[in-house]
């Protein structure tokens, strides 16, 4: 009897698991299979009946897509914020973790809170503000607001981790007679790489395909980036060509993918870190 | 408390009229100088640059070469951000003296060193400009009258008081009904969407931990996917599928005998389309968040519950349940209220649209943050849309507040190093 039931379960479990995937994977496989058929309706199957690269080779020379450029800017746009992030929150989760300073707590609770406010919520301020400081239709412009979005998570979970690193280790090194400047860049930054590569992809990966703010920010067309160009695309008046935005798509989406399963481990649990302990 | 004699009174006096003067009368020098440097500094900058924009922030009047009332507002918030910086170190230069005085100092007492705050003045700043002077922009713009017909360069704005508010919350006013209807469906959509992806995600989460199930990794990978994919690209390609003329849904709906559903016409199916898209997107996360308290649930006590003779399903519900829910209660919170404003998948998907006649301008699935986008980007009503976004910032505010407390981050917080 009791043989039975665990069968039963086990039946149920993947009923599930199959259904989920078939949910996922349906849409996924549904691009994929766009963007080998040639123009004009798409339909539902999976299976292109007339398979083509045709549309793979017309996103690298259509002129009026400019599909290199957008994911040139996207790239560019991203990997710097993603840099200046880690070159701003490192040094700050360091004195946040290892030095004691009035208003500490503070500042910590604070960026705990601001944490849920994303600028976007105050996209009217932020566009006056920034028309005036002229960084509007800038790529700086864009960087500055994606970096500071993601510092704040970003303080507290690198916070976090070095919480984690025992400070006895650093303890014995000034003992030895190391600078506090040798002691973070010789022994805390090698045992923090993993929370660095994860604050890295985490600024990366939001700023990549980040669609509103480039949107108030952009405007001229050589800058827009992947999200803004992929939209102009679907909502262009003149009939809106599926294969060829599946092309694009499939073509970004898949570096993105690949670095996330590269990097599953981390940044699953650096992302869920924040939330559980 | 109590004073021993006149000069520990005189100190108080001194440190309340200027900063610094206290600590020079009792001897500490160092801080005394450098009190009074910060002092002198603050008063002069006060007088040569501050006290105009200030003047000019509560009149919205031009001042120097600064015409456009937005940037009297800017110079001004960020000048009075400047005093209040000031009179915080004001009050705690007194409170310092006054427990030097009280001899009950704090032996863990924090010497004042300038490293840290020099390692942290990158984020402060660029937290600062980004997020907390928008932040109060956007709060003082809902008190003016800032629109189409106010709007600078070419005119000015001015002040005008809760005016903006009383229009909102006036029943009888058509923005009441707007706001209200809005109002209603952002709230569903937050709570509707968040706590299907939890429960899908909870679900899902549970069967893959089960040590019976073969290929668990290969289930693991596929349903992470909506994860790896740039959400922007996912839900612009939900666009395509649900298009009601040559969408992949509707064919195969048709294929399969039913009807074609007018997934973006009809208020009711698109805001259907807007929440299953959510659950796509943000199920993973949900797997990833229950599995990692799942872990966090020591194997011991369902070893005891099988000692004790309890039933798998009696372990899940005495076990399993609440403490799943214990760790996650907050993270749900959270969710709920990262969703009221998770306005790319709406903005992207629908637009906010299908167009409701006679409802002037908002459509079926639009929600505070798409309403209060469109208001000012599309129609200038500025105002009205910062008015509104301050109610947005009371919700967050209320949420963030709850997870908190729920979540413990403050003790979290004491409890460190």
């Amino acid at each position: 009897m009791k043989e039975r039931k665990t069968h039963i379960y086990t039946i149920l479990s993947y009923c599930v698991l199959i259904t989920a995937c078939v949910i996922v994977l349906y849409p996924i496989l549904w691009v994929i299979a766009s963007s080998f058929k040639s123009s004009g309706l798409v339909g539902s199957s999976l299976i292109p009946k007339n398979f083509t690269f045709e549309n793979y080779m017309d996103i690298f020379r259509n002129e009026n897509a400019n599909f290199t450029r957008w994911f040139i800017n996207s790239i560019v746009i991203s990997t710097i914020s993603a840099f200046m992030t880690l070159s701003i929150v490192m040094p700050a989760s360091y004195a946040c973790s290892r030095m004691n300073f009035r208003g500490k707590k503070f500042l910590l609770i604070t960026f705990l809170t601001l944490q849920m406010f994303p600028a976007f919520m105050s996209a009217i301020a932020l566009y006056t503000i920034f028309a005036w400081l002229r960084l509007v239709d800038t790529y700086l412009g864009l960087v500055i607001i994606y970096c500071a979005n993601t510092v704040p998570f970003s303080l507290w979970i690198m916070k976090n981790y070095f919480d984690s690193i025992p400070f006895e280790i650093e303890e014995s090194a000034f003992v030895d007679g190391a600078t506090m400047f040798q002691s973070f860049t010789h022994i805390l930054l090698p045992m923090a790489r993993p929370i660095i590569y994860v604050v890295f992809l985490i600024s990366f990966l939001g700023s990549y395909c980040e669609y509103l703010l480039a949107n108030i920010i952009l405007m001229s067309g050589k800058k827009w980036t992947l999200a803004l160009g992929m939209r102009s695309l679907t909502v262009s008046q003149f009939s809106t060509n599926w294969p060829v935005f599946s092309a694009i798509s499939v073509v970004s989406a898949v570096p993105i993918v690949i670095l996330f399963f590269l990097s599953e481990r981390y940044l699953t649990s650096g992302l869920t870190q924040g939330a559980i302990k | 408390m109590t004073f021993h004699n006149c000069s520990h009174l005189l100190a108080v006096v001194l440190s309340i009229i200027c900063p610094g003067m206290g600590q020079l009368l009792l001897g500490k020098i160092k801080k005394g100088l450098s009190f009074l440097g910060i002092t002198a500094l603050f008063v002069s900058a006060y007088f040569l640059v501050i006290r105009k924009p200030i003047h000019a922030f509560f009149t919205l009047s031009s001042f120097g070469n600064v015409y456009d009332s937005r940037h009297i507002l800017l110079v001004g918030i960020i000048s009075l951000c400047v005093v209040t910086i000031y009179l915080l170190f004001h009050i705690s230069n007194v409170v310092q003296i006054v427990t030097l005085l009280k001899g009950t100092e704090n032996k863990r007492r924090v010497a004042i060193r300038f490293k840290p705050y020099f390692y942290i003045s990158g984020s402060v700043f660029l937290v600062f400009l980004v997020i907390f002077v928008p932040f109060l922009f956007g709060i003082a713009l809902a008190f003016t009258n800032y629109n189409l017909y106010h709007s600078p360069p070419r005119s000015h704005f001015e002040w005008v008081g809760l005016a903006n508010f009383t229009k909102l919350f006036r029943t009888s006013s058509p923005w009441w009904s707007q706001f209200k209807a809005v109002f209603l469906w952002n709230i569903t959509y937050a709570v509707l969407g968040s706590f299907i992806s939890f429960s899908v995600g909870l679900l899902l989460s549970l069967v893959l931990n089960n040590p019976r199930i073969r290929g668990r990794r290969f289930f693991r990978t596929v349903l992470f996917l909506p994860w790896a994919i740039p959400s922007t690209i996912s839900i612009m390609v939900f666009s395509g599928l649900f298009n009601t003329n040559f969408g992949a849904v509707n064919q195969i709906l048709e294929s399969i005998g039913f009807h074609a559903i007018p997934w973006f016409q009809n208020k009711f199916f698109a805001r259907v389309a807007v929440i299953l898209v959510h659950v796509w997107i943000s199920t993973p996360f949900n797997i990833a968040m229950a599995s990692a308290a799942l872990k966090s649930i020591p194997n011991q006590l369902y070893e005891a519950a099988k000692l004790d003779g309890a039933s798998r399903l009696q372990a899940f519900f005495k076990i399993t349940c609440p403490l799943l829910m214990k760790i996650l209660a907050p993270i749900l919170i959270l969710m709920i209220a990262g969703n009221f404003n998770n306005f790319g998948i709406i903005y992207l998907l629908t637009n906010g649209g299908p167009a409701i006649s006679g409802s002037r301008g908002i459509g079926g699935t639009d929600i505070l943050m798409t309403w209060i986008y469109n208001l000012g980007f599309s129609q200038l009503q500025w105002a009205m849309a910062s008015a509104l976004t301050v109610i947005v910032f009371a919700f967050v505010v209320v949420f963030s507040l709850i997870n908190l407390k729920l979540s413990g981050a403050t003790r979290q917080i004491n409890e460190g190093r």
